[in-house]
């Protein structure tokens, strides 16, 4: 697989040279030199998550567009509450981002009362793609069809493994059960791959999350709905169908965005920046390379999901909408 | 624990932790009061179980000290007394070094840090002093800030640095 | 792939082919190690840019050897100074201390690295063949087994405060409640955080750790003026060559402890969540309890070293085995080998083998390439390390101090983090000078919230059922051999005090 054992130790060097160099702190003051530094981008769930993947994936032919390189700090904790919080409380100056995950995290803004405003505080200003929620099992699990687990939750309590609570996989679960009548017990893991695992080795009798999940997984899971009008990525999710066809439900589409978000601050302070990143976002979009990348890593290019800031916050404004309609459902005790 | 016949045991400092262990179980019960069953559950236990064997210890140390096993006082606590001064003196320029950290960076913090340490614990003569401060500063910010890109708060020295180079 | 001769003697050349990756990543890792803060996981996403410039294979290479190398190197600052540097130290301490202050710091060295490096070979090796059978763990082993399995791990407070149980138990408690600080596991709501936002994730654990041990040890260090106690100096002792050898010689005379220490990390590093320090933390608790001689433990006995160094790193390959078998990184470091992986456009978990069987076998095989490169670094890092102790404690204490703040700040980037750090430094110190362990505390604070995690998920599935708890054949098994486990050393005790000559038990 090495071609040539110098390539990677010339690689090596210019590297940590470059790590060096970004290390350093001079402050450009003009416009026209942004960027001139890294851009930091915070992740409000852990590394080697979904969001990880996907800001990844992004950034690596983002970079090209926006001439520079950028930084990951990832803050799991409370739902998200945390790296919200903590990015809210970085310098608005359109060298740190916000990779946020429209559906879960409006949903925990809205239920956990953290006091950022989305808008008022903070923005999405593009998104990037978006995904609808999925029920599915493991390999060696019984259930067979979406109608043979509603049937068994119909006879006694399902376990499903969640991410957490506040997210529209939660959501979508807890209303098919009202809408059916079946009853489901929501267990959340705390991230996608712990909730993954807990369905693939039998500890709990399904899972739901993003369908990129299930995807990623391959033969290791089978999806049995989708939380949408249609199930967007057929081939890759073994042709699930759509949990309102399956159960003869009328379920609100549950998704959930990637977006990209900035504080507001920023917007009015340094409008030019904020006109470089919407541009070079787009140009990224548009770049075949980017469709290259989002297949790579494993996930259908129907995902991707392009929108501007009027899009990406009327997504936000819909979902707000959603977790008060719901908020007994997921808060009681 | 069995001190018959040996001179009464000093037991003020022992009591600090128990103490304080309990002061912070009976805040986090109070903190958890209106949360729901499942967030409560496992913090309560340990509350209880630390104010248990808390209430268990206190009776011990009660029963010592009115069979003269124990007496009040901080015994070795601190210390050798005669360094006691320097070592306190230790304690606040590590307090300083995290006031201090974010406007002179980690650099100049360190190195003003190691030098008035140094001093202080009676490292001499000063020209060593400031070498060995000197050079573990510029290792450790050649080390964690040049190379390895920690985003540790950039004083004057890493602002000077990163617009020399 | 078949697993051949000629196949797997074709995966372990080209592994060593790639020395040029492998020794590099192994000083790296070794020195990260060593620095509290620094541990794998953290190296590995400061030196991302990096990875993800080379390409997949030497990405993986490169910091499988990190991984490996950082768990050898935490064992060095536990045994010169009482401070670990990674979690998975932590146990190493409470006999590698000891040893230093009796001026045996090279003989604890010794055991320490030739423990990791033949743990870590043994458990590669075993991975290699054993593959499909280890990733059934995962299937067997839910959050009931889990929440035993960490009871184990609790178990050792009870061991470790033998001289003065009620302190030992209070400690063990407040280093639980302390550990169950922040946000709630299912409903997110921040318990007994003071409001501050920086504990709603809970205590961060480098902090803690460099508090409870780096500060505390820098703080009474300065009482005296060398760690090495007068009366057995480390100036009597000659650090020439032949000691060396003898030394590590010694150390491989361990071999049997080392083994099963190893192989009882690979099965808990193969859970998922659990790591390198409960697997330290329960390799001693056996080790201890197997023990002719448990008495000796915690004052400086080989087996002490021995155990939770096989053990933490028996887990390095044993994390990998769900990312590769399942597609599901078991914990932090593997899921940023994942991100590798998926940057890279390489599927994970079972595909990786179908895919590309080279690349997943040769994950395995270079860690066990780089246990073997690391043999020949074993004997100039005992030979040369131990002078540390002979330092002065006037310039290591504030050297100690001023190195470990910056790893306390790294893993988060919280200057709120250093403050976190003085705190338990000050926490530490009371500890200390009063007789209370600060290993126990940390124990408290490490396992007390990976068993409310467990637990409260096991309620949660189970439907608020305390029986859950029994609810499993192999939780039963564990249940009875933790019993066992807690009553044997008194029963054993008691029946030596009766008979006279001591009971002859265990597997040593």
């Amino acid at each position: 697989m090495l071609s040539h054992p110098r390539l990677p130790r010339r690689r090596f060097l210019s590297a940590a040279a470059g790590t060096a160099l970004a290390a350093g702190v001079g402050r450009a003051a003009f416009a026209q030199d942004y960027p001139s530094r890294n851009v930091h981008i915070t992740v409000p769930t852990g590394e080697g998550g979904g969001a990880d993947r996907d800001a990844r994936t992004f950034t690596k032919v983002w970079a090209d567009h926006m001439k520079t390189n950028f930084e990951f700090d990832y803050y799991p904790g409370a739902a998200g509450q945390v790296g919200y919080e903590f990015y809210m409380q970085q310098e608005p100056n359109a060298y740190n981002l916000l990779f946020s995950n429209i559906g879960p995290e409006v949903i925990m803004l809205t239920l956990q009362n953290v006091g950022i405003d989305i808008g008022k505080d903070l923005v999405y200003i593009k998104k990037t793609s978006t995904e609808p929620m999925a029920v599915w099992v493991g390999p060696s699990s019984p259930f067979k069809s979406l109608e043979a687990l509603v049937d068994e939750a119909k006879k006694r309590t399902v376990t499903v493994s969640v991410s957490r609570l506040p997210h529209p996989a939660s959501i979508g679960m807890l209303a098919l059960g009202e809408a059916t009548g079946a009853t489901f017990n929501l267990v959340p893991f705390g991230g996608g791959n712990p909730s993954a695992m807990a369905a693939i080795t039998g500890e709990v009798d399904c899972c739901a999350l993003p369908l990129a999940n299930p995807i990623s997984l391959g033969d290791q899971a089978i999806v049995l709905g989708v939380f949408a009008d249609r199930n967007p990525a057929p081939d890759e999710a073994n042709g699930a169908p759509a949990v309102n066809d399956a159960m003869g439900t009328k379920l609100p589409p549950l998704t959930s965005s990637r977006a990209w978000g900035i504080h507001k601050a920023a917007i009015d302070k340094y409008p030019e920046r904020i006109e470089i990143l919407k541009t070079t976002m787009q140009e990224t979009l548009d770049d075949p390379a980017y469709a290259e990348a989002v297949k790579a890593s494993g996930l259908p290019t129907a995902f991707i999901d392009v929108g501007n800031q009027e899009a990406a916050m009327a997504e936000a404004e819909a979902t707000r909408e959603l977790a008060i309609r719901y908020k007994d459902l997921l808060t009681g005790g | 624990m069995s001190q018959q016949g040996k001179p009464s045991k000093p037991v003020l400092a022992d009591l600090i932790l128990p103490v304080g262990a309990a002061a912070y179980a009976v805040y986090y019960v109070l903190s958890v009061r209106s949360f729901p069953f499942q967030a409560q559950v496992s913090g309560m236990a340990m509350a209880i179980l630390v104010c248990l064997l808390v209430s268990i210890f206190l009776v011990r140390t009660l029963i010592g000290l009115r069979r003269g096993r124990y007496r009040l006082g901080l015994g070795d606590f601190l210390g050798p007394p005669e360094s006691v001064p320097n070592r306190l003196l230790f304690v606040g320029f590590i307090l300083a070094y995290v006031a201090a950290v974010p406007w002179l960076g980690f650099t100049l913090t360190t190195f003003v840090f190691l030098c008035l340490s140094f001093a202080v614990v009676g490292v001499r003569p000063w020209r060593r002093v400031v070498v060995v401060a000197g050079t573990a500063a510029l290792v450790g910010w050649l080390f964690f800030i040049v190379l390895l890109g920690t985003r540790f708060p950039a004083g004057p020295f890493e602002r000077l640095m990163g617009a020399l180079f | 792939m078949e697993l051949d001769a000629a196949t797997l003697a074709g995966l372990f050349l080209h592994a060593f082919s790639l020395w040029y990756v492998i020794v590099p990543a192994v000083l790296i890792g070794i020195v990260m190690g060593a620095i509290p803060g620094f541990a794998a996981h953290n190296t590995i996403i400061i030196l991302l840019p990096l990875t993800l410039a080379f390409d997949v294979e030497t990405a993986l290479v490169f910091m499988v050897a990190l991984y490996c190398a950082s768990h050898l190197g935490g064992g060095v600052p536990a045994i010169l100074v009482n401070i670990p540097g990674t979690g998975g130290a932590a146990a190493t301490t409470l006999d590698g201390y000891p040893m230093t202050k009796k001026g045996e710091a090279q003989k604890a060295l010794a055991l320490s690295f030739v423990a990791s490096v033949l743990g870590g070979l043994i458990s590669s090796v075993v991975t290699l063949f054993a593959l499909p059978y280890l990733s059934r763990v995962g299937y067997y082993v839910h959050s009931v087994e889990m929440v035993v399995v960490m009871l184990f791990g609790l178990a050792l407070i009870a061991s470790i405060a033998a001289q003065d149980m009620l302190k030992g138990l209070i400690a063990g408690a407040f280093g639980l409640m302390l550990g169950s600080m922040g946000a709630d596991h299912i409903y997110a709501a921040p318990r007994g955080t003071f409001g501050l936002l920086e504990l709603f994730d809970g205590v961060p654990l480098v902090p803690a750790l460099i508090g409870l041990f780096a500060i505390s040890e820098a703080l009474v260090m300065l009482e005296e003026t060398s760690i090495v106690r007068a009366e057995d100096g480390a100036g009597a002792r000659p650090v020439d060559w032949p000691a060396t050898l003898r030394n590590v010689a010694y150390a491989c005379t361990k071999w049997w402890h080392i083994t099963w220490c190893s192989l009882l990390g690979l099965v808990i590093g193969v859970i998922p969540g659990a790591g390198a320090s409960i697997a330290a933390f329960v390799a001693y608790q056996q080790s201890l309890f197997f023990s002719k001689t448990p008495e000796a433990y915690g004052r400086g006995h080989p087996e002490g070293v021995v155990a939770p160094e096989a053990a933490n790193n028996g887990v390095t390959t044993g994390t990998l085995v769900p990312l590769l078998a399942i597609g599901v990184p078991g914990g932090s470091t593997a899921a940023v080998m994942m991100v590798v992986l998926q940057f890279h456009g390489f599927p994970f978990g079972p595909r990786l083998f179908v895919e590309a069987p080279g690349l997943a076998y040769g994950v395995i095989v270079a860690m066990a390439v780089s246990y073997v490169l690391m043999i020949p670094m074993i004997f100039p890092m005992v030979r040369y390390l131990s002078k540390v102790t002979v330092v002065s404690t006037l310039y290591l204490a504030p050297l100690i101090v001023a190195f470990t703040l910056v790893g306390a700040f790294v893993p988060r980037g919280f200057v709120f983090d250093i403050g976190i750090a003085i705190a338990f430094g000050l926490i530490g110190y009371v500890a200390r000078k009063t007789g209370y362990h600060v290993a126990a505390i940390l124990i408290g604070v490490i396992l007390g919230p990976l068993i409310e995690r467990s637990f409260i998920l096991a309620m949660r599935i189970s439907g608020n059922d305390p029986f859950v708890m029994f609810s499993s054949a192999i939780g039963n098994v564990l249940w009875v051999l933790l019993v066992l486990t807690l009553v044997m050393p008194y029963v054993l005790k008691r029946l030596r005090e009766r008979s006279g000559p001591p009971a002859a038990e265990g597997a040593e």
